[in-house]
């Protein structure tokens, strides 16, 4: 039995985009156990529910997370919406499925330039994030922020984007395609990365179900769900596309299926603004919310469940949000076991944690 | 959408019950969130079976006791940790248990208030 | 594809090219029209009504009616345009350069002038000094509020007094007399307002005052006993504060309409629960609010009471007033919901 000896990571460390503390317990190099200790960026935002009123907490729940920023803040007007029997108009959810998939464009492009720096390739860190400078001034452009966008509201959208912008926008998107296949196509098929992601870190699909993975760390180990067809909101139902899905289970499976999202995003996009129909882009509402109800979100980084529940006050009682990587982290500890010390940061990197989602 | 999700009712001593239930049909647990009300708690447990959606409450006064589905559902106990930590809601027996220090915070049972 | 020198190209293509990066601060950065930037109040429309002050989620701004400015502390900002959304004159609008960043936490003020006929260059304002209705019980609010101090009021003596040469004439004791007894006397009169939309009266009113103490221009009057409800449409600013205080939705924005509010039955009285009420109230000194039936311990009266002199306990279901603190201004039988307070004979 070789010695045994704890290895603290985090919660400062240079592959992580936020601070998380994992206790390894090491044997020789290998690791036998993880044991995470959460809690850095706790800021108790669901207790703000009490302090702001329900059509002010929007701009809270955008500011959890600076990379899932569009898909919070969406996702909570989806939830008063649905408690006050709102139905909002058809290009408003056409707007909103635009800016959710520009926004998971931009998540999984900085996904992939972590990853590449995590391997000491920053080449491909510089050109996959100078591709979403590209993506935030259209954000810019359209919204009015790079990174937080406040454009939802109880009732639909407060800015429209016209034909012109529509068109320009799916333009730069058809170059940027161009971009990320030639950058990816190298990522790829290069032997280095191929030695660091093939077989290693393997979640097996029985694994992924009994410890709840969501998103793309279970689609890449075979099981083909996806929030957006399986539970339509806001225009998903009228798009056409596929899960990406990919079976071995390994970290290559995982970053293969994020690059598949990006193209299938890219594609999206483009459906979404070929039908978008023309329209109002918000309905006038009136009174409070009165009621519960629980809504399901495709982030970037998997499943997230929203649940609200209002009693016809000003402010709600309650407001939950899982978000995916909090169900993702039980996976993560058991993809770590057995891992070699040195393949811990990648590992970490291709659930894509987004720790101040999970913490709140 | 509501339709889809109604939320059954449930005591405390068939939630270990439910649970087995849920994981014999190839179920994984979604999440456990605890609502704050007058003197206790509504604890909602969410279970995705073929992704339907399936939702069970806990309606419980404060002290009531509340048995850990850890052995059940691994990745029950940071759920259970925060439920327990922010809102004080006595679960026993879960796998990990951080004894109310998952989140560093200062006040004990923020939520509760 | 060989597997040689494969970055080869795009490394090339990198190196001859001009950088993708601004060099900022040298050379200005370039915002897009829609960029929300900074906030930028446009002084002359603002009404000093503070929903911008309510609304904002990071309490950037503060609203001072007395002082009549509008400040912003432009670090804490979140740049979320809820204040631009929610400005019921539209005169909030978001620019599109953000702060400069610095080394301290700047807090921008801005003065709020006077609207015409309501104030007026200062000292020497014998047109536009408040003058004392009948009604006032000397509870010495308006001399509390008033932002220069011109006015005194002794309760014990039951004297009231303003200083004409201090008074600036802005009005502000006239908005906090929870009587309604003093008028800006003399002077021009105010202004015809724009086609503001003010509230409009519907059925199912209690006259319980809430919209009226609620108002943030005083524009509401509402009389519990002869059961009246007016709008002053030239004061309104249609910022709606009403219509969500009424606890039965009874309001809602439209044009400017007179309401003629039909007289309400008295409520039946019980003649036992009124000889036992007559005896609490035998005990209590005079003009004290005393607590009739139906209370529900909302705590709307004691957090309207501007002397603090009331408790409501919600949980132990009790209610005390303090009747030393107590200055009987009747503000707190004017803001119960269920109308279940009186002042005591």
């Amino acid at each position: 039995m070789g010695n045994r000896s704890v290895i603290p990571f985090g919660p400062q460390h240079p592959v992580l985009p936020e601070p998380i503390h994992l206790d390894l317990v090491i044997e020789d190099e290998k690791v036998v156990q993880a044991i995470p200790n959460i809690g850095f960026i706790h800021r108790g935002l669901e207790k703000l529910v009490q302090k702001r009123d329900f059509t002010d907490y929007g701009y809270v729940v955008e500011r959890i997370c600076g990379i899932c920023s569009y898909i919070h803040g969406m996702s909570y007007y989806e939830v008063i919406e649905h408690i006050m029997g709102i139905e909002i108009p058809e290009r408003a959810k056409y707007l909103r499925t635009i800016w959710s998939e520009m926004s998971r464009v931009h998540s999984h492009l900085l996904w992939l330039g972590l990853l590449a720096d995590g391997f000491g390739f920053e080449a491909l860190f510089y050109q996959c994030w100078r591709l979403r400078e590209k993506v935030l001034d259209m954000f810019e452009a359209s919204t009015g922020g790079r990174v937080v966008f406040s454009v939802n509201t109880i009732g639909g959208v407060l800015k429209d984007m016209d034909s012109s912008m529509l068109k320009s926008f799916v333009d730069i998107f058809q170059d940027m395609d161009k971009e990320i296949h030639k950058c990816c196509d190298i990522f790829l098929k290069d032997y280095t990365v191929e030695t660091r992601l093939k077989d290693v870190g393997i979640l097996t699909k029985e694994n992924a179900v009994l410890l709840g993975a969501v998103g793309p760390t279970m689609r890449g180990s075979g099981i083909a769900v996806d929030t957006r067809k399986k539970y339509s909101y806001a225009a998903y139902d009228k798009l056409d596309f596929e899960p990406c899905v990919a079976y071995e289970g390994d970290s290559f499976a995982r970053c293969l299926v994020r690059i598949e999202e990006l193209y299938q995003s890219i594609d999206l996009i483009r459906q979404a603004v070929d039908k978008i129909p023309a329209g109002d882009i918000i309905t006038p509402y009136k009174g409070k919310p009165n009621g519960e109800f629980m809504f399901r979100a495709e982030q970037p980084r998997g499943e997230a469940i929203y649940y609200g529940k209002a009693n016809g006050t000003n402010h709600l009682e309650r407001f939950r949000i899982r978000t995916p990587t909090f169900a993702n982290i039980t996976p993560m500890l058991n993809i770590l076991a057995g891992a070699q010390l040195a393949d811990v940061p990648i590992l970490v990197l291709t659930i894509d944690p987004c720790i101040s989602c999970t913490e709140r | 959408m509501s339709d889809l999700y109604e939320i059954v009712p449930i005591t405390p001593e068939q939630l270990p019950i439910v649970a087995m239930e849920k994981k014999a049909q190839g179920g994984r647990l979604v999440q456990i969130c605890a609502t704050r009300r007058p003197n206790g708690y509504e604890v909602l447990y969410s279970f995705d079976v073929e992704t339907q959606l399936y939702n069970y409450r806990l309606d419980i006064d404060e002290g009531v006791e509340v048995a850990s589905i850890s052995e059940i559902f691994p990745p029950a106990f940071l759920y259970e940790n925060e439920v327990s930590e922010l809102f004080g809601v006595p679960i026993k027996g879960i796998s990990i248990d951080f004894q109310g220090k998952l989140y560093r915070i200062e006040a004990t049972t923020p939520f509760k208030d | 594809m060989s597997k040689v020198l494969r970055f080869a190209g795009t490394a090339m293509k990198n190196f001859f090219s001009k950088p993708v990066t601004t060099k900022y601060p040298f050379v200005p950065c370039e915002y897009t029209p829609a960029t929300r930037g900074r906030v930028v109040i446009d002084v002359d429309n603002c009404v000093l009504c503070g929903s911008c002050m309510r609304h904002c989620p990071s309490l950037a701004i503060t609203v001072d009616r007395d002082k009549r400015t509008w400040s912003i502390q432009r670090m804490g900002c979140i740049q979320c345009a809820d204040c631009v959304n929610n400005c019921p004159k539209n005169c909030l609008s978001m620019g599109n350069q953000y702060f400069e960043p610095g080394t301290e936490k700047v807090e921008e003020s801005f003065e709020i002038p006077a609207k015409a006929g309501g104030a007026s260059a200062g000292g020497g304002g014998g047109a536009n000094i408040p003058v004392k209705g009948d009604d006032c019980v000397y509870c010495g609010l308006c001399a509390k509020k008033c932002p220069v101090e011109a006015i005194t009021v002794d309760r014990a003596a039951k004297s009231w007094a303003v200083d004409a040469g201090a008074c600036v004439g802005c009005g502000t004791c006239v908005d906090s007399c929870p009587k309604k007894c003093l008028t800006m006397g003399g002077g021009e009169a105010a202004p015809a307002a724009a086609a503001s939309p003010a509230p409009v009266h519907g059925d199912g009113c209690v006259y319980c005052g809430a919209c009226a103490g609620s108002c943030p221009v005083a524009a509401i009057t509402v009389d519990g006993d002869a059961k009246t409800w007016a709008v002053d449409a030239g004061s309104c600013v249609g910022c709606g504060t009403c219509v969500s205080t009424c606890p039965n939705e009874v309001l809602s924005m439209g044009a400017a309409a007179a309401a003629a509010a039909a007289p309400a039955a008295a409520k039946a009285v019980d003649p036992a629960a009124a000889a036992a009420q007559a005896a609490i109230e035998a005990d209590l000194p005079a003009d004290v609010p005393v607590q009739l039936d139906g209370c529900v311990y909302c705590g709307v009266c004691a957090k309207k009471c501007p002397v603090d002199a009331i408790t409501v306990d919600r949980e132990a279901k009790a209610w005390a007033v303090d009747a030393d603190t107590c200055v009987n201004c009747g503000t707190c039988v004017a803001s119960c919901p269920k109308k279940c307070l009186k002042m005591n004979d």
